[in-house]
């Protein structure tokens, strides 16, 4: 057994009165994965998570978390290893933000000092000011902090393993967008495994290095997003995957930053058409000078709708702090290969 | 001085009718020229076989008995019911605790006579059985109220069934089980008055005597003071709930 595997299902299924909820699905989930579960309404993504945390009993086939099967250990003690953030938030209404955040930590004894540091540590890492946030109520929040707050809690007890079942869903789609750039940077900081629910595909495309489709039960394919979208299995997943719209899911997921063309700060603001390795570009007017900018951390998806808009063939790719560091093309982008 | 304006708006108008309870209780004999209008023709105006002040305390503690019997028994049995365990009795209880509700309590006050003879024992029977079924019927309401999602992360977080019971699902429910007591024992207080006719010392032994003796003056004072009694547990009972309500 591989020592990198955190989770791993054998030959899971799940039956409710004879009736195959879940099939015997064989799943491996590495150590800081981001593995994306997606499919439509029933065909078993949720009843597979739930069944990581023993929230539902499978009915058979073995379940290992770091190669021990998860009914040997006590129930509570294995939840409270596992965070788990769920669609409309779960938060106790009753409590504080603070309190919300810091049930996990209670229920493991933390001293509490810790605790409290610990609340203030991830309300920090989530952008909710301690000050502002830590003594609202969940009645408070909007659906966005709710589910900020919801995330939070599901780490407070430094799990290695996160569940969450279709966390951003009842979210307006920029709250959602912001959130799933949220949690997308806060995994680089902290590199847990998560296993994360929903039926967008798009969100699963952004968020996940490891893809399972799910339909009836089974699993249909499982792959990273680059190799999804150039060979889906079958027309269902290439269905989900919106058929030829799929070029743009795949630009979506190519950021500027890896085929931009580097060029030192101190000449970009005015760009000599001669470096440029582009033909048409004496030809056309509009791309003769970049009169928009991107990030570095922008997808092709985005610099092309840039360009679109600004009717130019040409960009200006800006770091962080907003300073020129190269240039990007019409041409570079659809030329780019991915390299996942 | 904020606080103390906050005390006043909040407990103004239980300890308002409190004071005016104790007040009753020990001011009657200084209105015996009031009673004395409304029955002219009676040697005796002022119920005195036993201190309005002895009464209220007998009448007190039978409710207080009766109550603590019925809020043990009910939020217990509410309790169990909602348990996976005990989900199958859920249907005969909560059944029970609707048809209770169309017993009249004369009629309980009635049946354990027989099985308890006369005095203070039947009257607690009757009344804790009565005042049963709106906390067994608050509490269930009050459990199953509470959103399936906020009790699934709390297991999904590691708590025991017993620390989802003791710290989300009571808490959750507090207000609405409040309110089952309060509905209680207010119609508890009323009922016990008719636990005086089957021999029970309560502020009902006025109310009996002057209907007996055909003395208005006595039902009055009875009547006032059961009336008052009533009106003080209900508004502090209310204020408690609010407080209760408003910490969310």
């Amino acid at each position: 057994m591989n020592l990198n595997t955190m989770i791993e299902l054998q030959n899971i299924s799940k039956y409710y009165d004879q009736v195959s909820a879940v099939d015997s699905i064989d799943l491996k989930i590495n150590k800081g994965e981001f593995c994306v579960l997606v499919g439509t309404s029933g065909c078993g993504k949720s009843t597979t998570l739930r069944m990581i945390n023993r929230l539902i009993p499978h009915s058979a086939g073995k379940i290992l978390i770091e190669d021990q099967e998860i009914n040997s250990f006590n129930e509570q003690t294995l939840r409270r290893r596992i965070g788990y953030a769920i669609q409309n938030t779960g938060l106790f209404p009753h409590w504080s933000v603070e309190k919300n955040i810091g049930t996990v930590p209670r229920l493991l004894k933390w001293p509490e000092k810790r605790i409290q540091e610990r609340v203030i540590e991830l309300l920090e890492l989530l952008n909710l000011p301690y000050a502002e946030f830590a003594h609202k109520y969940p009645s408070e929040l909007s659906g966005g902090q709710a589910q900020r707050v919801g995330v939070a809690r599901a780490l407070a007890g430094d799990p290695d393993i996160l569940l969450m079942d279709e966390p951003f869903g009842a979210l307006d789609p920029i709250t959602r967008e912001s959130l799933q750039n949220e949690l997308l940077r806060i995994q680089q900081q902290i590199h847990k495994t998560i296993v994360f629910v929903t039926h967008d595909m798009d969100e699963a495309l952004k968020l996940a290095n490891h893809i399972v489709v799910m339909d009836q039960g089974k699993i249909i394919q499982q792959a990273s997003p680059y190799e999804l979208l150039l060979n889906p299995a079958s027309d269902f997943v290439s269905q989900l995957l919106g058929g030829e719209d799929r070029g743009l899911k795949q630009a979506g997921l190519m950021r500027v930053g890896e085929y931009m063309v580097v060029a030192s700060s101190t000449h970009i603001n005015d760009l000599d058409i001669k470096n440029l390795d582009i033909k048409n570009v004496e030809t056309n007017k509009l791309a003769t000078k970049p009169l928009a900018s991107v990030s570095t951390h922008d997808s092709l998806r985005f610099a092309l709708s840039v360009m679109l808009w600004h009717q130019c063939e040409l960009l200006t790719v800006v770091d962080d702090q907003q300073q020129p560091v190269g240039y990007i093309s019409l041409q570079q982008i659809m030329q780019a290969k991915p390299h996942g | 001085m904020g606080k103390q304006e906050t005390i006043a708006r909040i407990w103004g108008i239980p300890l308002l009718w409190l004071s005016c309870l104790i007040i009753a209780t020990f001011s009657f004999p200084y209105f015996e020229e009031i009673f004395r209008q409304i029955e002219p023709n009676q040697r005796q105006v002022i119920y005195s076989r036993d201190s309005f002040f002895t009464l209220l305390l007998n009448h007190l503690s039978l409710v207080g008995i009766a109550a603590t019997i019925s809020i043990l028994l009910g939020v217990s049995s509410a309790i169990f019911v909602t348990r996976p365990f005990g989900k199958d009795f859920l249907p005969l209880v909560s059944q029970i605790a609707s048809m209770g509700q169309t017993f009249p309590p004369i009629a309980v006050l009635a049946l354990s006579v027989p099985l308890l003879g006369f005095g203070a024992l039947p009257t607690i029977l009757a009344l804790s059985l009565y005042g049963l079924l709106p906390i067994v019927r608050n509490t269930l309401a009050g459990i199953q109220g509470v959103d399936a999602a906020v009790i699934e992360s709390a297991r999904g977080m590691g708590m025991s069934s017993f620390q989802v019971l003791r710290q989300v699902e009571l808490p959750l429910a507090s207000t609405v089980i409040l309110s089952g007591i309060r509905t209680s024992v207010t119609i508890n207080i009323a009922t016990a008055a008719i636990g005086s006719t089957i021999g029970a010392s309560t502020l009902g032994d006025p109310v009996i005597s002057g209907l007996v003796n055909g003395n208005t003056a006595y039902v009055i004072q009875g009547a006032i003071l059961i009336g008052l009694l009533a009106l003080s547990t209900d508004s502090l009972l209310d204020r408690l709930q609010l407080r209760l309500s408003a910490r969310r």
